[in-house]
């Protein structure tokens, strides 16, 4: 009855209408118009999920797997920073440390007349019944023997050996040791004597004369040795001797031998007026 | 020759050990002369020739260290080695113990040494007590060393043989032969 090129235009002219209606329809209600589409969201949500999931899953594991590797480098460098940092927090603090102590053997050097070199102490002696460090300065420096070495605290010993570029320093504390001294308030004179026990004994202070528990006891200057005035330590403790013409007096030294790291000597010390 | 600088070479490095790096430590401040288990050690152990010259050379250096008297500290060991060449007269001395106990005379008597020298012929004054003191202090420092620096030395001079002997075939041209 119709031939097949009207069916053909005939169904195409329907399938517009109907697009036509379907769409006008859709856009007048904003939903579809055939069902809510569920069916087939169920049906391929559940495949794209896991499509998705796993290619983000993938994705997550190979962008962690690189962020793991590049937090292990950066945590590698970071421990390395902190290591290099750490070592120069320590050699600025040594420094901060050494930079306070020579200031304060500067300030104490400016306070002194006659010249002083600073030295410092590179071995302490090898055995425990003496007392003698060794420091870097010798001949070559003016370091000469029998020259007073200091501190700003006092008196630390005498330069008894001298080798071109170090010397032995006797420390008062040695029993070899003698300083000729005076207590400072009194003026009672006496022998400072280096003993084993860390302390020094003031010998021969007669018992006539005045001597109290912290009086000041200075170098007398009268040994040819040392300067006068510089300070050699605190009384600690006297024994009287009701019978004897002598009290003794135990005298704790003002520096801290075992924390002696650097040290002045005087290389044209000021003897005595008698010594001319 | 080598051997005398071999074992120089150690006792100095103890030296140095005992003056410059122990002095750092507060624990190990009060550690014994360094020097004297050596000295035993070179009595037990070691020949006469290759011993001698070594103590003589290392007390002359520690005598230059040291605030003591000059040749106070070279007698002080030459009389320890021969009292360690007196015991192996009469004892085994390959035996640990023999070590251990000759170390801790060794370090008893060098305080002793030290201390009456000290008072007799330098007019020193040593309290009894700080002296004593000192001297258990080293003696039980000397008695726990004594095991490691058996064991330590004992290695190093078998290996200084070990590597004198190769030394030796090589020079000799032993070694071409085979």
């Amino acid at each position: 009855m119709f031939s097949q090129r009207v069916l053909a235009v005939a169904g195409v002219v329907l399938l517009i209408a109907l697009s036509g209606i379907v769409l006008t329809i859709n856009g007048q209600r904003g939903v579809s118009a055939i069902g809510s589409g569920g069916v087939g969201l169920s049906l391929i949500a559940p495949f794209q999920e896991g499509i998705t999931g796993a290619v983000r899953n993938a994705e997550n594991i190979w962008m962690h797997y690189f962020n793991l590797v590049n937090v292990a480098n950066n945590n590698k460098e970071l421990l390395q920073d902190l290591g290099e940092a750490n070592e120069r927090l320590h050699k600025l603090r040594e420094v901060e440390l050494s930079n306070e102590r020579l200031k304060e053997l500067l300030n104490f050097k400016r306070t002194l007349p006659g010249h002083l070199l600073a030295a410092e102490v590179i071995g302490k002696d090898p055995s425990r019944w003496f007392k003698a460090i060794i420091i870097d300065k010798g001949r070559l420096d003016g370091v000469v023997k029998g020259l007073p070495v200091v501190v700003p605290d006092g008196i630390v010993g005498q330069v008894t050996v001298s080798a071109a570029r170090y010397s032995k320093v006797l420390l008062i504390m040695d029993q070899n040791s003698a300083v000729d001294a005076l207590v400072q308030r009194s003026r009672a004179r006496g022998i400072v004597k280096g003993a084993l026990s860390g302390h020094c004994s003031f010998s021969y202070v007669l018992s006539k004369h005045d001597v109290a528990t912290g009086d000041v006891v200075v170098s007398s200057g009268l040994d040819g040795v040392f300067p006068k005035g510089f300070r050699i330590g605190e009384v600690l403790e006297i024994v009287k001797n009701p019978a004897g013409i002598f009290q003794e007096v135990r005298v704790t030294p003002f520096p801290d031998f075992k924390k002696l790291e650097e040290v002045l000597v005087i290389l044209n010390p000021r003897r005595h007026d008698f010594d001319k | 020759m080598m051997t005398f600088s071999f074992l120089v070479s150690i006792g100095v490095f103890l030296v140095i050990l005992k003056t410059a790096l122990l002095p750092l430590s507060s624990t190990a401040v009060g550690a014994c002369d360094l020097l004297v288990p050596f000295i035993a050690f070179l009595g037990l152990y070691r020949p006469l020739k290759e011993g001698l010259p070594a103590v003589i050379f290392l007390g002359i250096v520690v005598d230059n260290l040291s605030g003591a008297p000059f040749g106070l500290f070279l007698t002080t060991y030459i009389w320890l080695y021969g009292g360690s060449r007196l015991i192996i007269r009469f004892l085994h001395a390959g035996s640990l113990f023999i070590f251990i106990t000759a170390v801790g005379a060794a370090v008893f008597i060098e305080n002793a040494y030290l201390a009456v020298s000290v008072k007799l012929f330098f007019g020193g004054y040593i309290a009894l007590q700080v002296g004593l003191q000192k001297t258990a202090i080293e003696t039980i420092w000397g008695v726990l060393l004594a095991p490691l620096y058996l064991g330590a030395l004992q290695y190093t001079v078998k290996r200084w043989g070990e590597w004198l002997e190769q030394r030796q075939v090589v020079v000799d041209g032993t070694d071409l032969k085979t």
